[in-house]
């Protein structure tokens, strides 16, 4: 997993996580809260709901006050009649056009005085009687007989045999406070219910009067259910949850106590909880919704601003694994000013130092090994100025001079060799010289180890008088005959001949030192042949390496090469590109 | 790169916020949603000169009769659909005379549409309330001048103005229901083997031999005979018998005769007389003492309790007050035969007439109608031959069926309505039911079939075995076999609304009437009878009775006059 993908998944989990808990909270809040409104609410209207009730019940109540303050009727309800003619017109005449202007004005539908008046019961004057089913106490004491009370009575109660009627009985006793007349108006419930449609066709609504009667309700449900909803109503004032018939319910109940006619009267509303989450539910979703929809957006931007941030580093980290180590380059500049510059400036120092270091190391190792050659060259330099030529020539010469002196012939001819062949080789220094000089050279070398060999050395020098102008390098064959000398012949107790021969070939100058003597193994020759390409840095065979190589810069068809036969002999054979290649080296 | 991040950012950060936002908004429409439901009505949208198919439904106000109407029965929601409104019912309770003049007092009365008895109607008209409709069926009342045709004219007051809607008489068949008024219960028909009653001392007599057998029932005293106080009126009760008694034309609170000389109906012989027999009764003991002061539903108890016997029940009333209650209860025994009965059986009895409108609960509409054309394109589709069947017949399917070419209402369905009277309601009543916008029954559409179900093989099918019975015993299938022939009418006086002039003086001669009728009828004996007779036509001179005639008797002149013109 690449960093831009961590940044982008923590950045991802730490933002989702806080969001979802804090819109979690705050939808958690404003949902408990609205709910809290709500059910606030639906006291409130209830509260508005029980006034709207009791103003509608007062405006009966004033036709009883009206009704109660009239002497003028009571007294004509009380007058006994012989006749009912008389009774019928007197009714006609006063009692009905009264009661029926009350009832058009108000919307009564039914209004009835009872009275235990027997002489005047005609039309809407009935006889006490039918008024016993209510269970009135002063009803039945004025029907019992014997000592009528005077207490007053006003009360509201279902009628009976209307019971989608609201019945209002009031004792009209003004005028004699021990007359048994009673007033009954019976007023649609509607009057009430319509009061409680305007307000919601999903809650329910009870209306209790006093007695326990229900007046209305809107609630489905068994009686037992209603029961006990009833019963519980009691404690409902402020709000309760109850459960009606498997569903939850906001109860809320007010008790009217405003005047004693209503006393005790309950209204009584249930909000189906449902309906009420239903409404905050829409925050709930409003909430995911945004949530979401942030979510979303954040997931963009986030993925953007991720890899924007984190580009340079995966720049200069592909950049960096794109470095070859065997040959490191600095990773180009990297723009700006911060932490990923930074690194790639650092890199790129590295790099840079490393590559000094590098060249530092390389540097002092030639340089130690042109010490080395300066050294040598120094040492040879050294051992060149100490032997002073002519110094060790004269003393040769006189040494010389003095063996013939003495008659030491063999003698002074070897120093006198000697003195010739110092004065060969400590000659002018230069890479090559005519071939006749190097022959000349080996022929002095030759004549002194014939002296120290007189018997077991025999040589021969072959070489065209052409090729004798031809330039080779300096003490070349010189070293060729000293190696057939030192391995070829001191080995071998027999004489051994040395054959020096140089002919052209090819554009170059072929050398050969031949001798029979000791011979060279094949796995030998080759050893050495290997030796020879080799910078080796032991003293061994310094020479022949030294003018191998020499030969050997020039091509690889030249330098030297040996071959021999063990017991038969050797062949060491020098090939040298004519002088022009050669140059002045 | 940096600019693309930035405006990337922000344009998702922005949509972040309106989601936020726009949370806020669905969420308090939610709220305002759910508040509000089952709030106060809606303003009605403002009426289109040419209204389009997408147009709102316009919200129309009607001043309903029926308090158990259901306004979301399937006819009303179908009709609602049919010309694309809603119904505001306001509906009158109790005493509708008093409601219509306290509306009027207020101006409270329905803001659209409202049915109203001719008096009433001129009583609105005078008073402003009503918008005159004769450019409005110009416009949009073609329904309304097709069944009209040639006698469009009927539709106009005496200023020639249209101010109430009402049906032409278009059926040429009797309607099957019409029925005699005098009642007679079968169980005392049956005990006296099911004579034929024609005369009121014919009907003493049977009252009287079953009266002394059967004093009282259940305990409860015997009612031989009874009335109610009409809803409040108090003069049906005495009126209304003593035309049919007399085999005289109903023309409200005159009599007219031949040569249109007009009398009023308090100083009549026949008056005199009907009440002569109501006092014999009282005499008897065989009047109901509450027969001045019962209201419609205690009438309905006494009957149900079983304790009347006979009495003037009008078939407007009995059919849909007492038949179907007594027939849901099964009490077929108690049922009433209807008997056409008058004074004097050799005379002509021409109390049963036909008139060339059907005007007796008319449709106007009210001057504070915002739509009044929406109003006018509502009553003339239920003119049409479409909206007929809509409220006399109900649904296709639901209510009824087409079967071999004809209207037959669904067997299920009747069966629910013999059982459940009260099912009407819920199915198919309108306002406009029993109203003068329906055609009479056994008038028949344009496509040949009746306008209503109600034919004369629907009725006999609605009796029940017992009435079958009794009708067998009389030799006749219906009650309407008992009519005698019934008389064409271009008009009734009552129908032509109060004159002004004499309002005042027709109500205190009203109340005059009204007061001393009842003294009268409880007279002990002929003596105190004649004198209060004569105390009342005292009274009613006092008061004006000769200049109210003499106004009504012209009123009566004109009319036939105006209808001379148009029904030629």
């Amino acid at each position: 997993m690449n960093i831009r993908t961590k940044l982008f998944w923590t950045n991802g989990a730490v933002v989702v996580i806080l969001t979802a808990s804090l819109t979690f909270c705050l939808e958690n809040y404003a949902r408990s809260s609205m709910l809290d409104t709500l059910q606030e609410s639906a006291g409130h209207s209830l509260s508005q709901l029980a006034e709207n009730v009791d103003s509608a019940l007062r405006s009966y109540e004033q036709v009883a006050d009206y009704l109660y303050m009239d002497d003028l009727l009571q007294d004509r309800l009380l007058k006994k009649f012989d006749t009912y003619p008389e009774a019928h017109e007197e009714y006609f005449e006063s009692v009905k056009p009264q009661l029926y202007s009350i009832s058009s004005s108000t919307e009564i539908r039914d209004i009835a005085i009872y009275t235990d008046n027997s002489s005047f019961h005609v039309g809407s004057i009935r006889p006490l009687e039918e008024m016993s089913g209510l269970g009135l106490s002063q009803v039945q004491s004025c029907l019992e007989g014997g000592e009528v009370g005077t207490e007053s009575l006003r009360t509201w109660s279902v009628s009976r045999d209307h019971p989608e009627r609201l019945a209002l009985t009031q004792r009209l006793n003004h005028l004699n406070s021990r007359s048994c007349l009673f007033l009954h108006i019976e007023m649609d419930a509607s009057k009430v219910t319509d009061l409680i449609k305007m307000e919601g066709e999903r809650s329910r609504f009870l209306v209790l009067l006093p007695d326990g009667a229900s007046v209305m309700d809107s609630v489905e449900g068994s009686a037992e259910s209603k029961a006990e909803l009833i019963a519980s109503l009691a404690s409902a004032e402020g709000g309760r949850i109850v459960n009606l018939e498997g569903e939850d319910y906001l109860l809320n109940a007010q008790r009217l106590s405003s005047r004693n006619s209503v006393d005790g009267l309950q209204v009584a509303s249930l909000l189906p909880l449902a309906e009420l989450e239903a409404k905050t539910s829409v925050i709930r979703q409003m909430a995911i919704l945004f949530f979401l929809l942030m979510l979303a957006a954040f997931a963009i931007v986030n993925f953007i601003v991720s890899g924007r941030i984190t580009r340079r580093l995966r720049q200069l980290s592909s950049k960096m694994r794109r470095t070859d180590m065997d040959s490191l380059q600095p990773i180009g500049h990297v723009r700006g000013n911060d932490e990923v510059s930074h690194l790639g400036h650092m890199f790129n120092d590295m790099v840079n130092r490393m590559q000094r270091l590098l060249g530092e190391v390389y540097e002092s190792e030639l340089r130690e090994k042109e010490l080395q050659l300066r050294t040598k060259e120094a040492e040879l330099y050294a051992l060149q100025t100490q032997i002073n030529p002519h110094y060790l020539y004269n003393t040769l010469n006189s040494i010389r001079g003095n063996l013939l002196e003495n008659g030491d012939r063999p003698n002074a001819e070897i120093v006198g060799l000697l003195a010739k062949s110092f004065r060969q080789m400590l000659g002018k220094s230069g890479g090559t010289i005519p071939l006749a000089e190097e022959l000349g050279i080996v022929e002095t070398y030759l004549r002194i180890q014939a002296f120290r060999y007189p018997d077991r050395l025999r040589y021969r020098i072959d070489v065209d008088e052409k090729l004798l102008r031809l330039r080779v390098p300096k003490l070349s064959l010189q070293i060729l005959v000293e190696n057939a000398i030192v391995h070829g012949l001191e080995p071998k107790e027999s004489p051994t001949t040395i054959v020096v021969s140089a002919e052209m070939e090819d554009e170059a100058i072929l050398l050969r030192v031949e001798d029979d003597g000791a011979g060279l193994e094949p796995a030998r020759a080759a050893q050495i042949q290997a030796k020879l390409s080799e910078s080796s840095e032991d003293g061994n065979h310094i020479g022949l390496v030294n003018v191998h190589q020499r030969l050997q810069s020039f091509g690889s068809e030249y330098g030297i090469r040996l071959a021999g036969k063990p017991g038969e002999g050797a062949e060491a054979s020098m090939r040298i590109p004519l002088y022009e290649r050669i140059g002045t080296t | 790169m940096r600019r693309q991040g930035i405006a990337l950012t922000v344009l998702a950060l922005s949509l972040g916020l309106l989601a936020g936002c726009g949370g806020n908004n669905s969420e308090n429409g939610a709220q305002q949603e759910g508040a509000a439901s089952g709030g106060g009505a809606a303003p009605s949208s403002s009426a289109a000169a040419s209204p389009s198919a997408a147009k709102e439904p316009t919200k129309i106000q009607i001043g309903n009769l029926f308090p158990n109407l259901d306004v979301n029965n399937p006819v009303m929601k179908e009709l609602s659909v049919r010309t694309n409104t809603t119904f505001d019912l306001i509906t009158v309770t109790g005493d509708r005379n008093q409601k219509f003049d306290l509306w009027l007092a207020s101006g409270d009365y329905p803001e659209d549409t409202l049915v109203l008895k001719p008096d009433y109607v001129e009583k609105y008209r005078t008073a402003g309330a009503l918008m005159p409709l004769d450019d409005l069926i110009e416009q949009y009342g073609p329904n309304i001048k097709e069944k009209y045709g040639k006698y469009f004219d009927l539709l106009r007051s005496s200023d020639g103005h249209i101010y109430s809607l009402y049906v032409p008489k278009l059926s040429t068949e009797p309607s099957p229901l019409l029925q005699a008024n005098f009642a007679v219960r079968y169980d005392v028909l049956e005990d006296a083997g099911y004579p034929e009653i024609k005369t009121f001392d014919q009907l003493y007599d049977l009252l009287n031999t079953f009266y002394e057998s059967n004093p009282s029932i259940d305990g409860k005293e015997t009612i031989p005979f009874a009335g109610f106080d009409y809803y409040g009126n108090g003069a049906d009760n005495l009126s209304s018998p003593t035309f049919d008694a007399s085999g005289l034309v109903n023309q409200g609170n005159f009599t007219i005769d031949d040569e249109n000389n007009a009398q009023l109906l308090y100083s009549t012989d026949e008056m005199k007389r009907y009440y002569q027999f109501l006092s014999k009764l009282y005499n008897s003991n065989m009047l109901d003492k509450e027969f001045f002061t019962l209201n419609s539903e205690g009438l309905v108890k006494k009957i149900t309790e079983g304790r009347v016997l006979a009495g003037y029940f009008p078939s407007w009333w009995v059919q849909p007050e007492v038949e179907k209650v007594l027939r849901a209860s099964g009490d077929y025994d108690h049922q009433y035969a209807y008997f056409p009965i008058t004074f004097d059986s050799s005379a002509e009895n021409k109390s049963f007439t036909s008139l060339m409108t059907r005007s007796n609960w008319n449709w106007v509409i009210s001057s504070k109608s915002k739509h009044p054309e929406e109003v006018m394109k509502l009553l003339d589709y239920i003119f049409s031959d479409e909206g007929q069947i809509l409220i006399n017949w109900g649904i296709e399917g639901r209510h009824f069926e087409v079967k071999d070419g004809k209207r037959t209402v669904l067997a299920d369905f009747n069966e629910k309505k013999a059982a459940n009277p009260d099912l009407q309601w819920t199915e198919t009543a309108s306002p406009f039911m029993g109203t003068s916008i329906y055609l009479d029954h056994g008038t028949k559409l344009a496509d040949g079939d009746y306008a209503t179900p109600t034919t004369k093989e629907s009725v006999i099918s609605g009796y029940d075995d017992r009435t079958k019975e009794v009708l067998a015993k009389y030799g006749k299938e219906v009650w309407s076999d008992f009519l005698p022939k019934i008389q064409l009418m271009p008009a009734l006086l009552y129908q032509l609304g109060d004159i002004e002039d004499v309002r005042a003086d027709m109500k205190r001669l009203q109340q005059a009437w009204l007061k001393d009728s009842p003294k009268i009828i409880f007279s002990k004996d002929e003596q105190e009878f004649d004198a209060k007779w004569d105390s009342m036509q005292k009274s009613l001179e006092k008061e004006g009775a000769a200049k109210a005639t003499d106004a009504y008797e012209q009123l009566w002149a004109t009319t036939m006059e105006r209808y001379q013109t148009i029904l030629q």
